[in-house]
């Protein structure tokens, strides 16, 4: 019994030593992720988040949105309807395509992370003793990611909400969209910020005050474009310090013309000498890139890797990383590249049978990839198709081809200046515009320069077409369509209905969606490279695309019959958010 | 119990001066056997002259010996059989058969967590099943014998995979982000029910040969003690322990048969092959050149034949159990080896187990368990996409070339489009396999300072390694390739450490008051982390991580570290036996909240009144020998959130050559805390006929408030699952409810010595209903995007939780009548909204865009929002996966030798949400389809001109299937997803049958065995169901989540199972 005394005091005197160690007990600190609370004390953090910007937010977008623009604005076509891609072309979309909210979700996921940076972790650094300027650079970045995401939702689905700090949200959901001009305007003053604090250079892959600039220079000449219309409320035009749209418009223009100068003139970005380089992994973030998703070489990681080389002819250019792909560049768009004759950018943009491609299938007995002939009707994308393993030096692995894609370069701004200098005239033949517009002509006739020929006078047209050359692939046709409607709406319908063929005698704006063709140089000789009977695919009909609700109409466009150049909000969010299909509110600046 | 009154009542000294005195008189030796009904020895058996002190018990082989007056009575008992007694009358040798005995309620003594109680004392809503029910139902895991046979219990198998995962659920939905799995109790750990895998079972680790009974605690008088955790109820499971006996040796010998009971019907190529043709000439294709003559092309492959199979499952157990007065010990050791109906899957399973207890002094016992489990699961091919392969893949594709080489599909259109491939290869060479091994145990010592008070401390451990690895080597079947092989390992590591320490005080005042008091204190320390990592480019056989390339690596981790710590009480109080009071408390600190959050307290009542103790009663006590009522209130918790979910962190992500990246990871919430749930009991149990049938009855109201929520937020504000999202934050916001009532019925129908015949009957009806969340018009939506991004469910105010949401389809237009008015002048106006064309519309009869837009055979969706037009503001609730109510009905018989049982589990009311047909029933897909599509609204012509498109022109010719579309060039939304893929998941499930027989005892007694018996199963015999699918019951299309539940996204069907059995004990 004595022996049970002792034994039961022992215990009570653990008890006792145990319960006043209570406290600490429940006290238990994460191994594996940094808490905000005791972050942010070097610049090396905040250089951390502002790094993760240019990658993982873009992996779907670099995918879906891609779909999304280039379907719609018919530059390419589709083997087998069942896609969304050719509904996309046929404006026959529907708002459970997994495109829109993929591409929707992807550009607030980076205006949210930019938004976290900028409210908290940039005046947290600054308070905790990081150097001021370096923290507002880094602000500077996230600035041109939220400016850069803003536009693209502007021109994809016009009137979007404008989330300054998603926790606002976070209680109540119902927010009304703002805006189209006051979504411009926020990315304006982002990108205007992003072009003050961001250092002239940083390290590769780094936007700078360049790239916010180049950005920039997109947006003002969509607001100039949107004036040009007559479309800015009296409000914005009171706040921007303009008397009349006109007046805006002038001003964006001049606005425009000077970023891009200060990009020409002051920074050390130039074109690559052959077009078809600009999409080699070996020279990712190259003097061309002013801003390119960052995705890894040689990743396997989710959320990190570029699936465009997908887009491949066959197994045989990716070492069958990928197979053939059933994505093909549309009838209209091949005409225009095959009918221009430069060489470098017809290589560079799409795979034409009979044509060599040193750099790539250097797996293969033959050392090289030649594109066959007599083995299919219609011609792949060859932009961003990268090649196999070996072609890369090891950056391209299932799924990913780690190439950094180019999502801001050099030869937009060329294009852009003069598009600035000719304002609201219809056609310019200023010498420095004309001096601009035909270095990037003369660059895409690299390997055959002897067909180059420079334009003396450039027209609206001209500028228009040689931007769908030049940006294949590069999702900026639909927006270019969408500011063309801005101020000519006529001219879009037209054009989209394929109305345009018969008054234009150069057919430069046919638009046969869903064209089927056969183009094979070396099977068809004598007619070009044409298979003498294109034809419309039975069943499609051409477009009876409309628009014919009045100005300043907010519903947006469902399938064919209604209005404005904007996308159904994607359903998923119309469900969490009934409010979107509502009017849109102004934003208070 | 009357016996100790009279004991106490003598005096003890003259006790035992009249017992010396009686020995003193000529005693005479009675020995004897005891049997069982059958003849098997009952070791054990107190033997007793009634009226005095003098007792023996029977030896292991049942026999006794005992000197007593010829005159004396004599006495034989033991738990669980009907006590007899018999006068001696000089008779030298009287063998006695004890009788079995329905449970006298004040022996027979129930877990109820932390310590036990007599189960007539019980005030909670406890249900009970015992070893024999594991002994009739061949089961893999414990979870799948609790399904019909506890009331108020739901348990759904989400994987028909071998060792794969289940929901469980007790007494409905109780949360909505947060796990609605009860928590298990074994050997004193806690193991959540809690998995975020369809292939991973928590309770694998469990071989249920070694478990004694299970405890289900569902009221929260019940559960309160558990605080924190019993939110979803408790299981708890006593395993087998050793007793003082000569040793029992027991081996239990199965093998089985499984197979797929049902095949759907899916076109041959033949069909395939016309439906193709069909399609291939709307769109203007030409007809693919192998396909020119369709009805030459035979069967082609059937992928479902292929790639499910029957298969074979084997299963060993053998155990030992034994001991003296001083210790008992059990050994046990198990292994299963049972092959899955996919090919490529398998699972096998070795189970270890040792107990023991020793009495070191009279006042303090010491003991200790360890349970060790070593298992194995492969799946060649991904469990989820087993279903879609043997469905979606062409007929057109042979396993086999000529030359024996794998086949493929053959065009890229095919292999990189449609996605065909060759499975049956793939479950050939694909390796993906899932090693666990775990260890259980529990080391306590218990004294016994004193009559009626004894202090437990206890550690247990719970360590467990989960090692994943998945090898997909490089091939190229026809056009389907793949280029590199993939190596990859993922190993998790989680450790359980708790630390409890419990006084028990039993005391009485007087006669007429028993009361009890436990007091504890617990501490629980949850951590583990998480390592995987890939490599590429490796060789094509070897299966290591270091045979890939380093080059083309990955690797990634996590771990989490989780604290609980608690004080909780239990009072109880019986006054006479007829009025009895349990009081718990429990404390719990939990360290995923914040400080100054992390403390929630939980109280519970209960009152029970046992009528039948009245005096009142006595009349009626020979009728009904039995009645109580019961009434219990009492709160519990619930903190299952993301850890430091209350603060905002930042996660590591690669950047290109700009070091470790920092992702905002998530929106915090600093002020989350304990969810709770209120729930209110009212039971009654009730004795009747002679202890022929058992009543218990149980309704219940639970409303859970401050509900923890993973917030559904819109994808603006970047916490989609978009890459790089941030995570939405928990909070404590919204109420739900759940209201029901459950019943058991117990009936022994006829007992006669050679024939008997047992029925239970379980009834379970819930009612589940969120009452309040975040925003009026809050709803969470759940998303596939197999098809598209298409919501499938949401949860909202005002409706359960998880309702199928869709579009709801009212017909199809048959006739241009069907939608249009003839204006008669070349235009119509529409009269029914399409997904195209508002109400009022006028339309151009000749309209060619009609075709691509709206046209005759596309089907009508309702317009539920009346705003003239159907968009996805028309979508809504299309129906409920929650079944009005389900029941599990057993019977069992014995005959002789012979024993015999059979179980119907049942449904009735819930639907299934089975999107797979948005595929299988596509006119449009170039999959593979089912039969009926080939009854697609085929369109005629009334002027029998197919060129004069006219919209009036047009019909839709007849015999087409009601709730199929046309064959359109353009997707017309034929296939969106609607109340047509809703379907009643009523069924009604001869769900097992086992007729066992028992070999004569004194056959076997010779060889020295004790008893033999044989044995065959039936599993999933039968099912009565409308239900087009594989199978009606439906868990969660992902993990546990019962925001998925009841949606068919292909999940493997659960098997039919043949199997024949051996007992066998020395």
């Amino acid at each position: 019994m004595k022996n049970k005394n002792i034994l039961i005091t022992l215990l009570c005197t653990l008890g006792l030593t145990f319960f006043s160690g209570c406290k600490k007990y429940l006290e238990v600190h994460s191994d594996t992720q940094k808490q905000v609370s005791n972050s942010f004390k070097t610049i090396e953090d905040l250089r951390a988040t502002t790094a993760f910007l240019y990658a993982t937010p873009w992996n779907k977008f670099n995918d879906y949105a891609r779909t999304i623009t280039e379907g719609r604005a018919n530059n390419v076509y589709v083997d087998g309807v069942t896609g969304t891609i050719s509904a996309l072309a046929l404006f026959a979309e529907n708002s459970n395509f997994n495109e829109l909210f993929q591409t929707w979700g992807s550009l607030y996921v980076a205006v949210t992370q930019a938004d976290y940076i900028i409210n908290d972790y940039v005046p947290l650094s600054i308070t905790n003793g990081v150097d001021a300027t370096r923290a507002k650079g880094c602000e500077g970045e996230a600035r041109f990611i939220r400016g850069y995401s803003y536009w693209y939702l502007a021109m994809l689905w016009h009137d979007v909400p404008i989330i300054d700090d998603p926790r606002q949200y976070v209680l109540n959901t119902l927010v009304p969209p703002n805006s189209f001009e006051d979504v411009l305007q926020y990315a304006i003053n982002d990108l205007t910020i992003a072009a003050q604090t961001l250092p002239a250079t940083d390290s590769k892959g780094r936007v700078t005050k360049y790239s916010a600039e180049a950005m920039l220079a997109r947006v003002l000449l969509t607001g100039a474009d949107y004036a040009m219309g007559g479309r800015f409320s009296s409000d914005y035009l009171k706040r921007n310090g303009a008397g009349s749209n006109a007046e805006m418009a002038q001003k964006y223009f001049d606005l425009a013309k000077q970023s891009c100068l200060d990009v020409i003139n002051l920074s050390s970005y130039r074109m690559l000498d052959n077009y078809e380089d600009i999409w080699k992994v070996q020279t990712n973030n190259n003097a061309e890139v002013l801003f390119g998703y960052q995705f890894l070489p040689g990743a396997a990681d989710y959320g990190l890797g570029n699936v465009l080389n997908n887009l491949s002819f066959n197994g045989d250019v990716t070492g069958n990383l990928t197979g053939g792909s059933n994505v093909f560049i549309s009838y209209d768009l091949l005409r225009l590249l095959v009918q221009d004759g430069a060489q470098s950018r017809l290589r560079g943009n799409v795979f034409i049978p009979g044509q060599n491609y040193a750099y790539l299938g250097t797996q293969l007995a033959a050392g090289s990839f030649t594109v066959p002939s007599n083995s299919k009707t219609k011609c792949n994308i060859k932009k961003f198709v990268v090649g196999s393993n070996k072609d890369t030096d090891g950056a391209a692995v299932a799924g990913n081809s780690g190439l950094v894609s180019p999502a801001l370069r050099m030869s937009e701004v060329y294009l852009m200046y003069a598009e600035a200098i000719m304002g609201t005239g219809t056609q310019t033949s200023d010498a420095t515009a004309l001096e601009n517009f035909n270095k990037v002509r003369k660059r895409a006739f690299y390997l055959n320069p002897t067909a180059y020929q420079p334009y003396t006078l450039v027209t609206r047209n001209d500028l228009l077409l040689e931007r769908r050359k030049e940006l294949f692939y590069e999702m900026t046709y639909w927006p270019d369509l969408v500011r063309r409607s801005f101020y000519d709406m006529d001219w879009t319908l037209n054009f989209l209905n394929n109305k345009l063929k018969d008054s234009d005698p150069t057919t430069n704006f046919t638009n046969y969606a869903s064209y089927s063709y056969t183009y094979d140089p070396p099977r068809f000789p004598n007619t070009a490279g044409w298979d003498n009977s294109p034809r419309v695919q039975a069943g499609y009909i051409s477009q009876q695309v409309v628009h014919n609700l009045p100005a300043g109409s907010y519903v947006h466009a469902i399938g064919s019959k209604s209005n404005i150049w904007a996308l159904p909000y994607p359903a998923a969010e119309i469900n969490s958010d009934p409010n979107l299909n509502g009017a849109p509110v102004p934003y208070k600046f | 119990m009357r016996m100790t009154k009279i004991f106490t009542k003598i005096p003890i000294s003259i006790l035992i001066l009249l017992s010396s005195l009686s020995v003193a008189a000529q005693d005479i030796t009675v020995s004897g056997r005891v049997t069982d009904k059958a003849g098997g020895a009952l070791p054990g058996v107190s033997v007793s002259q009634l009226s005095t002190s003098k007792g023996v018990t029977t030896n292991q082989d049942g026999v006794y010996k005992i000197s007593v007056p010829p005159g004396a009575i004599l006495k034989f008992s033991s738990l669980g059989f009907v006590a007899q007694l018999i006068t001696v009358n000089n008779k030298k040798v009287i063998d006695v058969k004890l009788i079995a005995d329905v449970k006298n309620l004040d022996e027979v003594v129930v877990q109820v967590g932390y310590s036990t109680m007599r189960k007539s004392d019980l005030t909670g809503a406890v249900s009970s099943i015992g070893s024999d029910v594991f002994a009739n139902s061949v089961v893999t895991t414990l979870d799948q014998a609790l399904q019909g046979r506890i009331a108020g219990l739901q348990s759904t198998m989400n994987s028909g995979v071998p060792g794969g995962g289940s929901s469980v659920q007790i007494r409905g939905v109780n949360s909505i982000n947060s796990t609605n799995e009860p928590i298990y109790v074994i050997d004193g750990v806690i193991i959540s029910g809690q998995t975020g895998n369809n292939d991973v079972n928590p309770l694998a680790s469990i071989n249920s040969n070694d478990i004694a009974s299970v405890e289900v605690l569902k009221d929260a008088s019940a559960t309160a003690i558990y605080g924190s955790q019993g939110a979803n109820g408790v299981v708890l499971i006593t395993m087998k322990k050793g007793k003082n006996a000569k040793p029992v040796l027991s081996f239990n010998a199965r093998y089985g048969l499984e197979k797929l009971p049902k095949l759907i019907n899916m076109m041959n190529l033949s069909e395939y092959a016309q439906h193709h043709n069909d399609f291939s000439d709307v769109l203007g294709y030409g007809r693919r050149a192998d396909f020119s003559f369709p009805q030459y092309l035979g069967e082609g492959t059937n992928w479902q034949k292929e790639l499910f199979k029957t298969a074979p499952m084997q299963s060993y157990d053998l155990s030992v159990r034994g001991g003296n007065k001083e210790s008992t010990y059990s050994v046990s050791g198990g292994y299963l080896n049972q092959d899955a109906i996919v090919l490529g899957a398998n699972y096998k399973r070795f189970v270890f187990r040792v107990n023991m207890d020793n009495e070191i002094q009279p006042w303090a016992k010491i003991g200790a368990t360890v349970n060790v489990t070593q298992d194995k699961q492969s799946t060649a091919i991904s469990t989820f996409g087993a279903v879609g392969n043997a469905l979606f893949q062409s007929p057109a594709v042979p396993i086999r070339n000529a030359d024996g080489s794998f086949a493929g599909p053959t065009s890229d259109l095919d292999a990189n489009t449609l996605g065909f491939s060759n499975p049956v290869a793939l479950a050939m060479l694909n390796t993906r396999t899932r090693e666990r091994f775990d260890t259980r145990g529990n080391l306590y010592l218990q004294l016994l300072p004193a009559k009626g008070i004894s202090f437990r401390t206890e550690v247990n451990v719970d360590a467990n390694t989960d090692n994943y690895l998945q090898f997909l080597p490089a091939y190229q079947f026809g056009a389907s390739i793949k280029a590199n092989t993939e190596n990859k390992h993922d190993k998790t590591y989680n450790f359980y450490l708790g630390w409890k320490n419990i006084l028990n005080i039993d005391k009485s005042f007087g006669t007429n008051h028993r009361t009890s008091l436990m007091l504890g204190q617990e501490m629980i320390s949850r951590r583990g982390d998480y390592l995987t990592g890939s490599r590429q480019y490796g060789s094509n056989v070897l299966t290591g991580l270091d045979a890939g390339d380093a080059n083309y690596a990955t690797n990634n981790g996590s771990g989490y570290n989780s604290r609980l710590m608690s004080f909780f009480g239990r009072a109880t109080y019986n006054y006479k036996e007829r009025y009895l009071f349990t009081g718990t408390m429990r404390w719990d600190g939990s360290s995923n909240f914040a400080r100054g959050h992390q403390w929630g307290a939980f109280p519970s009542a209960a009152i029970a009144w046992r009528l039948s103790e009245e005096p009142f009663f006595k009349s009626l006590k020979g009728s009904i020998s039995n009645a109580k009522l019961r009434l219990s209130y009492g709160i519990v918790g619930n903190s299952n959130v993301a850890a430091f979910a209350y603060d905002s962190n930042l996660s590591n992500i690669r950047t290109n050559s700009q070091g470790t990246g920092l992702q905002t990871a998530n929106i915090s919430n600093p002020n989350l805390t304990w969810e709770t749930t209120k729930s209110w009991n009212a039971g009654m149990d009730l004795t009747i006929l002679n202890n022929r049938v058992e009543l218990v009855f149980d309704s219940y109201i639970k409303k859970t408030d401050d509900l923890l929520l993973r917030l559904s937020l819109p994808a603006f504000t970047g916490t989609s699952d978009i890459p790089g999202s941030a995570q939405a934050p928990w909070y404590n916001i919204g109420a739900l409810q759940n209201k029901g009532f459950e019943f058991t019925v117990n009936t022994r129908n006829i007992t006669r010595d050679n024939f008997s015949w047992k029925t239970t009957a379980i009834f379970t009806y819930n009612r589940n209903m969120v009452t309040r969340m975040n925003t009026a018009t809050a709803s969470i939506p759940m998303y596939d995007t197999s098809n598209g991004k298409n919501i499938i469910t949401s949860t909202s105010a005002g409706s359960a939780v998880s309702q199928f949401y869709g579009y709801q389809m009212i017909g199809r237009i048959n006739s241009a009548a069907d939608f249009l008015k003839d204006n008669g002048n070349g235009t119509s106006t529409v009269i029914t909204p399409t997904f195209k064309y508002k109400t009022g519309t006028i339309i151009n009869n000749n309209d060619a865009t009609l075709i691509t837009s709206t046209y005759i055979g596309d089907l009508l969706f309702a317009d539920v929002n009346h705003d003239g037009i159907v968009n996805e503001r028309d979508i809504t609730n299309i129906g409920s996966p929650f079944p009005s109510f389900t029941f599990g009905l057993t019977n069992s018989f014995s005959y002789k030798n012979f024993d015999f049982s059979f179980f119907f589990n049942g449904s009735i009311g819930g639907k299934v949400f089975n999107i797979l047909r948005s595929r299988t029933d596509d006119p449009r897909s170039l999959s593979n389809v089912r039969e009926i599509v080939t009854n697609y609204a085929r369109l005629g012509y009334k002027d029998g001109n197919s060129a004069n498109t006219n919209i009036w022109n047009v019909y839709v010719l007849p015999g087409a299937d009601p709730s199929l579309g046309r064959m359109s060039v353009q997707n017309t939304n034929n296939s969106i997803f609607s109340d047509s893929y809703v379907e009643d998941a009523s069924y009604l499930r001869l769900q097992n049958v086992s007729l066992g027989y028992k070999f004569p005892t004194r056959l076997l007694e010779k060889m020295f065995i004790k008893s033999v018996r044989v044995y065959t199963n039936l599993q999933n015999v039968i099912t009565f169901s409308k239900y087009s699918g594989y199978d009606p019951e439906v868990g969660s299309l992902n993990g546990q989540n019962m925001l998925t539940y009841g949606v068919d996204g292909g999940r493997i069907p659960s098997s039919r199972f043949y199997t024949f059995g051996l007992d066998m004990n020395f």
